[in-house]
This record gives structure tokens, sequence and C-alpha cells, in this order.
């Protein structure tokens, strides 16, 4: 039998579980990407809003009955009036890439960010 | 042993785990506050970060003129202008000093004791943003007088009792243009003492960094001088270092198409208007805070060949959107 002078079989084993450890640590934290620094709405594939994810507010596009919010660095739909409610069930969004959808109402609600750290 | 070396190597490669957390506090300096630290869970990365918060209220009630906290704060070395010494916290103590070598450093025009003549702009603010209807501005006969009790002399301390006294019973102090700057190097002190090597705060406008392997350096982006623009017109990296910005969008009200800021300039009494905003990279972001205010004042000329003294980097927006920089 082929013997390894420098590994043993123990060995090997630890040493695949530590690549193992760390796949999984690369792409178990994957999801903690940075948060963004704004919430764009878009209607119908258009950006019709931006609102800065600093400063709670609320805002509602106009002739349409749904409601959004930015809180806490957060945003979120509030009400819709469309039948699923799947916008409104997905809560509050703030990854960077991070979106919440309401198809009846052609609506998403996008968080944007950018490459920078913080912003003076 | 050769092994041993090799496993070690690999579990390198996991990271240990290290990663950004950030949390958000809204009470502090009037304005929205950012960390983000690089941390080894969210249990240690809450501790740390509960503790900096509490320290920064602390500092905040210290240099709060608006309201009395149990401990005596600025507040109430002003209620006691021409009346009697306070003994104060060591904190207190020490910006107040700072502020008043601040003073002769800049020529005067970072005067903490021109609190009668910024009490006057603050009122006609805060007015004007619950009314803007009835926006106005202060009279000049009115800021002259006030003016007339901005004797940096007016402030006595005393080493031995740690003690503020304002001699005027009309003049006071404000801290506004030092106290971010002042807590911002704190809680980078903070930090250190708890063991983070990587982390950023950013103070409204304050911002101090920490920078090792994990984050070699931190992207800061340097916003478009108007309220709530998401565009940047420069973008800095910044290490073991501060940056602050000083500008007209920050504290402002509108008043017949004009913009009236919180940065007043001693010579006219009137919001400075040289420059949209003023950004400046420092060690110490007290300096920051002091020379952001100071060059944000003084027409770019002038404000340029100090940050090349001091070897600051600096950044200028002038009021036509036209971006200098230096350093």
């Amino acid at each position: 039998m082929y013997k390894n002078v420098f590994f043993k079989n123990r060995d090997i084993i630890i040493i695949l579980m530590i690549i193992a450890a760390a796949v999984i640590l690369y792409f178990g934290t994957r999801p903690f990407i940075k948060e963004g620094n704004s919430a764009q709405i878009l209607l119908d594939g258009r950006v019709i809003k931006t609102l800065d994810l600093k400063k709670d507010t609320t805002f509602s596009p106009e002739g349409m009955d749904v409601v959004f919010e930015v809180s806490n660095g957060r945003a979120r739909f509030v009400s819709s009036d469309c039948p699923d409610k799947i916008c409104v069930n997905t809560g509050f969004i703030n990854k960077k890439g991070q979106s919440a959808v309401c198809l009846p109402n052609k609506l998403v609600l996008k968080i944007t960010g950018s490459d920078v750290d913080t912003v003076l | 042993m050769k092994k041993i070396f090799f496993i070690l190597c690999l579990l390198l490669l996991t990271g240990c785990g290290q990663k950004e957390y950030s949390a958000q506090y809204f009470d502090i300096f009037d304005t929205y506050t950012t960390v983000q630290l690089y941390c080894s869970s969210q249990k240690e990365f809450d501790h740390i970060s509960d503790g900096l918060h509490d320290e920064l209220i602390r500092l905040h009630r210290l240099f709060d003129i608006y309201n009395n906290y149990d401990t005596a704060n600025i507040k109430a070395v002003n209620d006691n202008a021409g009346i009697k010494p306070v003994k104060v916290d060591k904190e207190l103590y020490d910006i107040v000093k700072e502020g008043i070598s601040a003073y002769y450093e800049t020529d005067g025009y970072i005067n903490i004791a021109m609190g009668s003549v910024l009490d006057i702009w603050h009122e006609h603010r805060e007015k004007a943003l619950d009314d803007p209807e009835n926006a106005d501005i202060p009279s000049m006969e009115e800021l002259k007088r006030a003016a007339e009790h901005t004797d940096i002399n007016n402030i006595l301390l005393n080493d031995d009792e740690m003690t503020i006294y304002i001699k005027d019973k009309e003049a006071s102090i404000d801290l506004g243009a030092i106290a971010k700057g002042y807590a911002a190097d704190k809680a980078r002190e903070y930090l250190i003492q708890r063991g983070i090597s990587a982390g950023l705060i950013n103070l409204g406008g304050n911002v101090i960094g920490l920078a090792d392997s994990k984050k070699p350096s931190w992207k800061i982006g340097v916003q478009k001088p108007e309220e709530g623009s998401t565009e940047f017109v420069y973008k800095l990296d910044i290490k073991n270092q501060s940056a602050v910005s000083s500008g007209n969008y920050q504290r402002f009200y509108v008043y017949h198409n004009n913009i009236y800021h919180h940065i007043i300039d001693k010579d006219t009494l009137m919001p400075a208007s040289n420059n949209k905003s003023v950004t400046i990279v420092s060690n110490s972001s007290l300096e920051g805070d002091i020379y952001s205010t100071y060059l944000f004042i003084l027409p770019y000329d002038k404000g340029v060949k100090i940050a090349e003294e001091k070897g600051f980097k600096a950044v200028w927006v002038d009021n036509n959107d036209k971006t200098r920089t230096q350093g």
C-alpha cells in the first residue's frame, strides 16, 4: 500500500474538515453583506423615488393605495391594496441588493448602496 | 512540527470568524451616528457597541447647552454666568480648555464664547423650521449687541478646583464646533481599550477610523453639498485617521431663497459664505472639527495655505460646486 510520508490519513481528514469549515464560513457569512444607504422605489421598472435610509419617513406613490416606510435604517411596504400582500409580508429590508416586490402593482422596493463605507 | 504549522495556516484561511457588525444611534449630538466594528460575534459587538453608546450619551449630556442633567454640564456653567464658578467633570473641563486654545490657533474664528450670537441664530432657525412661511433673519443691531458678549477672556478656568466661570452674565459657551470631534476621539480611545483594531464611527459628519489587516482602509464618500444628496464629489481613503466635513447643507433654513446655515463668521455675524463644504483628513478628529469649520469660513486661497502648513488632506466644494483638493 502506498504510504504518504508527510501526512497520515487522519491528518488528511482534519485538513479536509478545516477546508470544509472555511468554505462553509465563507458562503455562510455572505448574507451579511453591507447595509445599503438608500431605498429605490421602482414602478414598472422605472425609479420613481429614492429614499435616504438615514431619514425616517413614509411615502405613497401618487394615485396608488400603497405606503412605504423608512425606519431605523430599514425600508418596507407598510400596506398595499394588492390581494396577496407578499410585498407587505416581506417585512423590513436593509441589505444592499435586497428587494421587496408587489407584482400586482408592478412596484419594487430595492436597497441600493455604494462602494463607500460611510458618507460625510 | 511542519504538520502543525500547515494546519495552523489552514486555520488562518477560515479568518477566525471576525466580521463587520454595525449599529446606529439616534439620540446623540442631535445627529445620526453609525458604528461599524470588526468583532468575533454579535454578542461581543453588542457589548462594545452598548458601552460606546453609553459613553457617547455621557459626553452628549456634558456638552448639551439646552438641557440640565444630574451632572453639571455646559448649560449649568452658562446658567451660572456672572453668578458663580461651576465644578465640572474632567471631560468638560478638558474640552473647554481645548476650545480656548482653538480660539488662539484660528485667529478667533473658532470661538466657544460666542454662545450669545449663536443662540440668536439658533432661535431663528428653529422658528423657521417649525413655520417656514414666517421665516426671518435676526437684525444686525440684535447681532451686534450680542457680539459685545463674546470675549474669550470671559471664560475663567481654575485648574486646581476644576471649575469654569463665565464672568459676563450675558455671555455663554457653545461647544458646537468642537463637541463631536472631541467625542469622536474619545470614542476611538474607548474602542482601542476594548481591543478593537478595525472599525469606523460616523458621528454625523465626524468620521473616525481604525484600520488593520482585516480592514486596511475605509472608503469615505464626500457628499455633494445638498441636503439628502446621494451623489459624491470625492472619495477618500482613511486608515487610523479622522475625516470631518463642515457644510452649509447640515443645519440650515431658507429665507428669500437664501440658505442660512449654522456656521457663523465672527466678522460679519452672518453665515459664512465662501464655500459650500470643506472636508479635512487629520489624525485627531477634534483638530479636524476645528479646521474644517475654520477653513469653511475662510476663502479657499487662505485655507489652502493653512491646510498645507498643517499637513492635512482637504477637500473644498465652492459655491459653483467646483471641487478642489490639497494634500
